[in-house]
């Protein structure tokens, strides 16, 4: 007989705002209630994901269609022959029958991202950084496309450690160089402070959660 | 395969498992390798096998060694004993007899009586004066026989002078014409080093008299010569190098300076000037770290608490506005593909965007497909639909808007979805009806359907995911898909680039994006009762910031004054 819904959404409430708790008393020490909470949090988890992946993925998108219409679905039993291999992995001595698996696994998602981020990251943002500098109609795009250009070089060249010395251009190239890389380094301080910054309001932003969660839904406190 | 156990060594204290070759243990830093502690023959205490000096009383002490090479020493056999050997019949003689060297035996033929077969007399002999000789301990070591020769004790003067290193050969009563051909002629002692002679002066070797010899070495213990103490004629057939006496000579100058030292360690002392002020001006950490704590909660829960009287001030900026104006553009009807990219841990953030997100999708009435590359995010995308739709009210599931679950694989999951989203079979995620026996499926054929793609979620990653797999460009029949993205604040600047290439068109960030779309709209969402408490929040950590700088700027003006 399952519970009320009122009595299943007050318990979610009360065990929700226990486990909050818990995790705050870090703020404390390490104690044993953030260690347990923190359990609880990894093992729901990883058994919610590996529900999930057996009813989202090996039952409704593997097994259903294969027992409903096996000869419209032929070509699953390759991964399923593929996932099977991989379970040899569990027994040390037949681990090595994983292996097409495993290799089949790692080289698809390789070649895919490289291909992603080639045509998807790469070039479109190098493209993206060969503004004009010419101030044009407005001044504060040119402004702005400036920092941009500077930002992206000083970046690259703070990265690029060799240069040839010795002679006399050598040693003025290398001078250069040296000065170009402090401008690199000023634009990659910037990033990680706004990089800090960000991690910080969003980290704020989840604390503020938590005491509405805690105030409204658990005390009331809140309208 | 290499055998695991024989590559480890386990510490005798802790008995963690350390790598074959470590010197100390890993876990608790107890030496792995340590040298046999060798007994001062003075006082008796027990000091480490690298030590040449007694740490109690500072008596010089007999060289440990590792076993090891005390069971190399008898392979050295030196000339004239192998020699002596093939005197005796040989070595193969020698090698047979092993207990009971030849020339052993000619010895007893001699006059002597066996060593090893009968057993050593309780008493001294008669004819000899009761003698104290020590005797030698150890394996191999046989008991002197009664008739054995007796050497003369040492004199009590000089049998402080251990040099037990080197053991000492005597000769017995057997004939060493060719032994002595090949030996040192015998000089008269010399005086020791720092009697007569300064110790620059003192010769690198010289020989020693018998006494002197019996004083200073013990008799052999093992070895071919075990036991034959008092066999042998107390006469010194090689000399040695002698060790150098340290002289008890002390320069002028270290008298000077140890007579200095006396003075200050036995002189008054002297109270050192101690920065106690310095410290008792400096806050503890833990109580530093709890300010903190106290300053961000508190204003965050002040603000909480007061946020309907806090003016929120919020003006929407470029990004929001963008992202309003995309999901303007849509036409009516618009198929949308919505992508609940987060997990329960950014829910606190990401939530109100969705829930604003939807808001405005609603509102234009558009087809929403809910689709998830995390496995908690078709969790979530089901609560956020339902709020979403009992507040619009006439939105129902299947019909208007549906879940279609998880797509496992991330990229290569996404680069999945331009092949075959809508299939058939393509399930939904609730109860398992395919998607072309619901209303909402009616006329989807592909991604190519679908007017705008909104990611929503808090790792970079899952948004490349998107842009990179799903919404490339292939020559003129390239498959772009509009897209817009709302992030969390910590993925904000790295999604902001792809903005500003236009692979985005728009971008919301973090609670305060929610709370502008939510502005945009017109209305008062969770988003917006949360922009007054990240502001107090913020303005309480910039407080923070301040007075940290302020207090390190005042600490270095004050070290330099």
């Amino acid at each position: 007989m399952p519970l009320p819904e009122d009595v299943t959404a007050l318990a979610g409430v009360w065990v929700g705002a226990v486990l909050t708790i818990m995790v705050f008393s870090y703020l404390l020490s390490d104690s044993p209630l953030f260690r347990v909470a923190e359990h609880l949090l990894v093992g729901t988890a990883l058994g919610f994901a590996t529900v999930v992946a057996v009813h989202q993925v090996l039952i409704a998108r593997l097994a259903a269609p294969l027992l409903e219409e096996p000869a419209a679905n032929a070509q699953l039993a390759v991964p399923l022959a593929l996932g099977v291999l991989l379970l040899a992995k569990i027994h040390a001595p037949l681990a090595w029958v994983g292996n097409p698996s495993m290799a089949l696994l790692f080289g698809v998602g390789a070649a895919v991202a490289a291909g992603g981020a080639f045509t998807g990251t790469l070039l479109r943002q190098a493209q993206a950084t060969m503004l004009s500098l010419s101030p044009g109609e407005d001044a504060m795009v040119a402004v702005n496309n400036l920092i941009l250009v500077v930002g992206t070089l000083g970046t690259l060249g703070y990265f690029y450690f060799s240069l040839e010395g010795g002679t006399r251009a050598g040693e003025f190239r290398k001078a250069i160089a040296r000065n170009w890389r402090m401008v690199g380094r000023g634009f990659i301080m910037i990033t990680f402070g706004a990089l800090f910054a960000n991690a910080l309001t969003t980290r704020i932003s989840l604390l503020i959660d938590r005491v509405q969660f805690l105030l409204g839904d658990w005390l009331g406190l809140l309208s | 395969m290499l055998d695991e156990e024989s590559k480890v060594i386990y510490c005798p204290r802790c008995g963690t498992a350390n790598r074959e070759g470590s010197r100390f243990c890993n876990n608790c830093g107890q030496d792995l390798n340590p040298a046999e502690e060798v007994a001062c023959p003075a006082c008796g205490h027990l000091n480490p096998g690298e030590a040449v000096a007694c740490a109690n009383c500072g008596a010089t002490l007999p060289s440990a060694g590792p076993p090891k090479e005390a069971e190399e020493v008898p392979e050295e056999v030196p000339t004239w004993l192998k020699r002596l050997r093939d005197l005796e019949g040989g070595e193969e003689e020698a090698e047979a007899g092993e207990k009971i060297p030849t020339w052993l035996l000619r010895l007893r033929q001699e006059g002597v009586a066996p060593l090893a077969e009968e057993p050593a007399p309780q008493e001294p002999a008669p004819e000899e004066p009761a003698v104290e000789e020590p005797t030698p301990q150890g394996p191999g070591v046989e008991p002197l026989p009664p008739e054995a020769p007796v050497i003369q004790p040492p004199e009590p003067a000089e049998a402080e002078v251990p040099a037990p290193e080197e053991p000492t050969e005597r000769t017995g009563r057997i004939d060493l014409a060719q032994l002595e051909e090949e030996a040192v002629p015998i000089e008269p002692p010399s005086p020791p080093p720092g009697e007569g002679i300064p110790l620059e002066e003192a010769p690198p070797s010289e020989a020693i008299s018998p006494e002197e010899a019996e004083d200073m070495e013990p008799a052999a213990s093992e070895g071919i010569l075990a036991g034959l103490v008092g066999v042998l004629t107390e006469r010194t057939a090689f000399p040695r190098p002698r060790r150098r006496q340290p002289t008890s000579a002390v320069p002028l100058a270290g008298t000077e300076q140890a007579s200095v030292f006396e003075e200050i360690v036995t002189g008054p002392a002297i109270p050192a000037p101690v920065e106690k002020k310095e410290e008792r001006e400096r806050l503890s950490p833990t109580l530093v770290r709890w300010l903190i704590y106290l300053l961000v909660g508190g204003a965050v829960i002040l603000a909480i608490l007061l946020s309907g009287i806090l003016p929120s001030g919020l003006v929407p900026g470029v990004t929001a506005a963008a992202f309003d104006q995309a999901l303007s553009n849509l036409p009516e009807q618009a198929t949308v593909l919505v992508s609940f990219d987060y997990d329960p841990s950014t829910r606190g953030e990401l939530g109100p965007q969705a829930g604003a997100v939807l808001g405005r999708l609603m509102e234009q009435e558009a087809r929403i497909l809910a689709i998830s590359l995390v496995p908690e995010g078709a969790t979530l995308a089901d609560e956020a639909l339902d709020r979403s739709a009992a507040a619009a009210g006439d939105y129902v599931y299947g019909e208007n808007y549906v879940n279609l679950g998880f797509v496992s694989g991330e990229a290569a999951g996404a680069r999945a979805l331009t092949q075959g989203l809508f299939r058939p079979d393509q399930a939904e995620y609730r109860e398992g009806r395919r998607l072309s026996d619901i209303a909402i499926g009616e006329g989807l054929t592909g991604l190519a359907d679908v007017d705008l793609i909104v990611v929503l979620t808090a790792r970079p990653e899952a948004l490349r995911s998107w842009i990179e797999q799903v919404q490339i460009e292939q020559d003129q029949t390239a498959l772009q898909v509009r897209m817009v993205a709302g992030v969390s604040a910590q993925a904000d600047p790295l999604a902001r680039p792809y903005l500003r290439s236009g692979q985005l068109e728009g971008l919301v960030v973090g609670l305060l994006g929610a709370a502008e779309l939510e502005a945009l709209r017109g209305v008062t969402g969770p988003a917006s009762a949360a922009v007054a408490p990240q502001s107090l929040g913020h303005l309480a950590v910039l407080a923070v910031i301040l007075a940290a700088n302020l207090a390190h700027l005042w600490g270095r003006l004050r070290g330099r004054s």
